[in-house]
C-alpha cells in the first residue's frame, strides 16, 4: 500500500472517530472521499471530503473542506483565530465558508485541524495577468472592495472574541511589528541589514488606528473563491487579528497579485471608502503598504528558513529569499528619504 | 576546462525537465516540486556566473561605504564595534587580493560586513545620522544587487 493512501486512509478514521465524539454515536457518521487539494494553502494542508450523519431524523450530507495545520511552512500560526472568525462572520453580509468543526488538540489526526463547508469557485489568479484587464475580474474586485468594507465595519465587540488578542488603537501598529519581527529574529539566516533598518523605521513611525476592527491579514487574489463577476468566498484567514483596517488596503494590491488592470487602486479605495463609511488616510495607507513588504519578505524567509533546516522539503520554500531584493526596493520607494 | 559550462549546464537540466518530465506528470504536489525545481535551477543558470563579481562588487562597496560613514560619523560604532570593524577591514584584503576569491570567502566576508552594517543602521536611526541617507543608498544598492542574482526567469 503507497504511503498516500495509507495516511488518508488514517485520516479518514480520525475524521470519523472526531465526528463520532463530536455528534454523538446516534449520528453514525461517514467520511468518505477525501482527497488532498495540493493546489492551495501552506500553512495548511488542504483536503476534501464528504461527511454524512444522522440529523433531525434524517441523514445529512456535506461536501467538506478540511485545513490541517501544516508541521513546518512559512508561517506558525493558531487555528483558533481562524476557526473563530470565520464562523463569528458566518451569518455577516461578508463571504465566508461555513464553519463546521474545528479540533485545537491536535490529539485526533495528529495535527490540529478544522473543517469547512465547500463553496463553489475558482482561486485562479490567471485573469491577473490579461493585459486589458477583464471584465469579470473588475465585477469580483469591486465586490472585494465591499466585501473589506463589510468585514472592518463588523462590531466585533458585540461578539465573542476571546480568541483574538486584544489590542488599542495606539498599540495595533507595534503589535504587528513585534509579530514580524519576533519572527524575523527567529528565522533569518543572515544579518538582512535592509530589513533591521525597516524595522527601525516602521517602529519610529508607527501610525495609531483611527479604529480596531477584524483584520483578514492576508486579504488579496489568490485567497478568495469566485464564480465569473461573483466572489463566493474570502479564504486563508490563518493571519487574522483584531487592527487596523487600513492593514488590509495596504496589502490587498501588492504587484504580486494586484488587480490593477481591471480595477485601479483608487477606484478600488472609493468603494471601499463609500461602502465603510470612512475617508482611508494616504499616509498610514503608505505605512501599511511598506509594512507589507517587510511583512512578505519575514514570510518568505521563514519558507527559506523552514526548507533549510528540512523541516519542510516543499521546493516552493526553498528559494523564497531570492524574492526579497525585489519587496525591499518597494519598500524604499514608499519610503520618505 | 570541461564542457559545457555549469550555467549551460543547468539551464539544459531546467530546459530538459520543464520539456520531457513535467507534461508527463500529473497534477499535483509532485508535479509542484517539479515546478519549483525548474524555476530554481533556472535562476541558479542565470545566476551562477553572476554571484562570485556580484558578491565581490557588494563586498567592495559595503566596505567603502562603511569606511565613509563611520569616519564621518565616529558616533555610528562603540568602541569595541569599531576594533572589530577595523579588524574585518584589514582580514577584508586578505580574501579581496587574493586573485579569484572563491564565492564561499566572499560570501562569508560580505555577510561579517552586513552584520556590521546592520548595528551601524540601527545606530544612526537611533541617532539621527546624518549619514543615513548614504547608509539607505548603499542598502538600495545592495537590494539592486540582489535582484540581479535573485529573480528567476523561468
Amino acid at each position: 500500500m503507497n504511503e498516500a493512501l495509507d495516511r488518508s486512509e488514517q485520516l479518514t478514521a480520525g475524521l470519523t472517530d472526531f465526528l463520532l465524539a463530536e455528534l454523538g454515536a446516534g449520528a453514525e457518521p461517514v467520511v468518505s472521499n477525501l482527497a488532498l487539494i495540493s493546489s492551495i494553502g501552506n500553512a495548511r494542508e488542504p483536503w476534501s471530503f464528504t461527511a454524512s450523519w444522522n440529523e433531525s431524523g434524517g441523514r445529512r450530507t456535506e461536501d467538506c473542506v478540511m485545513l490541517l495545520k501544516a508541521e513546518a511552512g512559512q508561517l506558525e500560526t493558531s487555528l483558533a483565530p481562524e476557526f473563530g472568525v470565520i464562523a463569528m462572520l458566518d451569518a455577516s453580509p461578508v463571504p465566508t465558508p461555513p464553519a463546521l468543526w474545528c479540533d485545537q488538540s491536535g490529539a485526533w489526526l495528529g495535527q490540529p485541524f478544522f473543517v469547512t463547508g465547500t463553496v463553489a469557485g475558482s482561486a485562479s489568479m490567471r485573469p491577473l495577468r490579461v493585459e486589458d484587464g477583464d471584465d469579470d475580474l473588475r465585477a469580483v474586485a469591486i465586490e472585494l472592495a465591499a466585501a473589506a468594507a463589510e468585514l472592518h465595519r463588523f462590531d466585533w465587540q458585540a461578539a465573542d472574541t476571546s480568541f483574538l488578542e486584544p489590542v488599542t488603537p495606539e498599540g495595533v501598529a507595534l503589535a504587528q511589528l513585534d509579530l514580524w519581527q519576533d519572527q524575523f529574529d527567529r528565522h533569518r539566516l543572515g544579518a538582512e541589514p535592509g530589513l533591521q533598518w525597516a524595522f527601525a523605521w516602521l517602529r519610529g513611525n508607527a501610525p495609531v488606528a483611527e479604529r480596531v476592527s477584524i483584520v483578514h491579514g492576508d486579504l488579496r487574489f489568490g485567497n478568495l473563491l469566485y464564480e465569473g463577476p461573483k466572489l463566493t468566498a474570502l479564504l486563508d484567514w490563518e493571519m487574522t487579528h483584531l487592527g487596523d483596517p487600513t492593514e488590509d488596503l495596504g496589502w490587498v494590491y501588492r504587484e504580486l497579485w494586484s488587480p490593477r488592470r481591471s480595477l485601479p487602486f483608487e477606484d478600488f479605495l472609493a468603494i471601499y471608502e463609500e461602502r465603510a463609511g470612512t475617508t482611508v488616510d494616504r499616509d498610514r495607507l503608505r505605512w501599511y503598504q511598506a509594512f507589507g513588504e517587510v511583512k512578505h519578505s519575514v514570510i518568505s524567509l521563514t519558507g527559506a528558513r523552514s526548507f533549510h533546516d528540512r523541516l519542510s522539503l516543499n521546493l516552493r520554500h526553498a528559494d523564497r529569499r531570492a524574492t526579497n531584493g525585489a519587496f525591499l526596493r518597494r519598500f524604499y520607494e514608499l519610503v520618505p528619504a | 576546462m570541461t564542457e559545457p559550462s555549469p550555467d549551460e549546464l543547468l539551464a539544459g537540466v531546467a530546459e530538459a525537465l520543464q520539456e520531457t518530465v513535467l507534461p508527463d506528470l500529473e497534477r499535483g504536489f509532485g508535479r509542484n516540486q517539479v515546478m519549483a525545481a525548474i524555476g530554481i535551477v533556472g535562476r541558479c543558470s542565470e545566476a551562477v556566473d553572476r554571484y562570485g563579481p556580484t558578491l565581490y562588487a557588494g563586498c567592495v562597496d559595503l566596505i567603502a561605504t562603511l569606511r565613509e560613514t563611520t569616519a564621518a560619523d565616529p558616533s555610528l560604532l562603540s568602541d569595541h564595534a569599531r576594533d572589530d570593524l577595523a579588524d574585518l577591514l584589514r582580514r577584508s584584503v586578505d580574501v579581496l587580493d587574493s586573485g579569484y576569491p572563491p564565492p564561499s570567502a566572499l560570501a562569508g566576508l560580505h555577510s561579517e560586513l552586513t552584520e556590521h552594517l546592520a548595528a551601524i543602521l540601527l545606530a544612526g536611526q537611533q541617532g539621527e545620522s546624518g549619514q543615513m541617507p548614504a547608509l539607505r543608498e548603499l542598502l538600495r544598492r545592495i537590494s539592486d544587487r540582489e535582484e540581479q542574482i535573485g529573480l528567476s526567469p523561468w
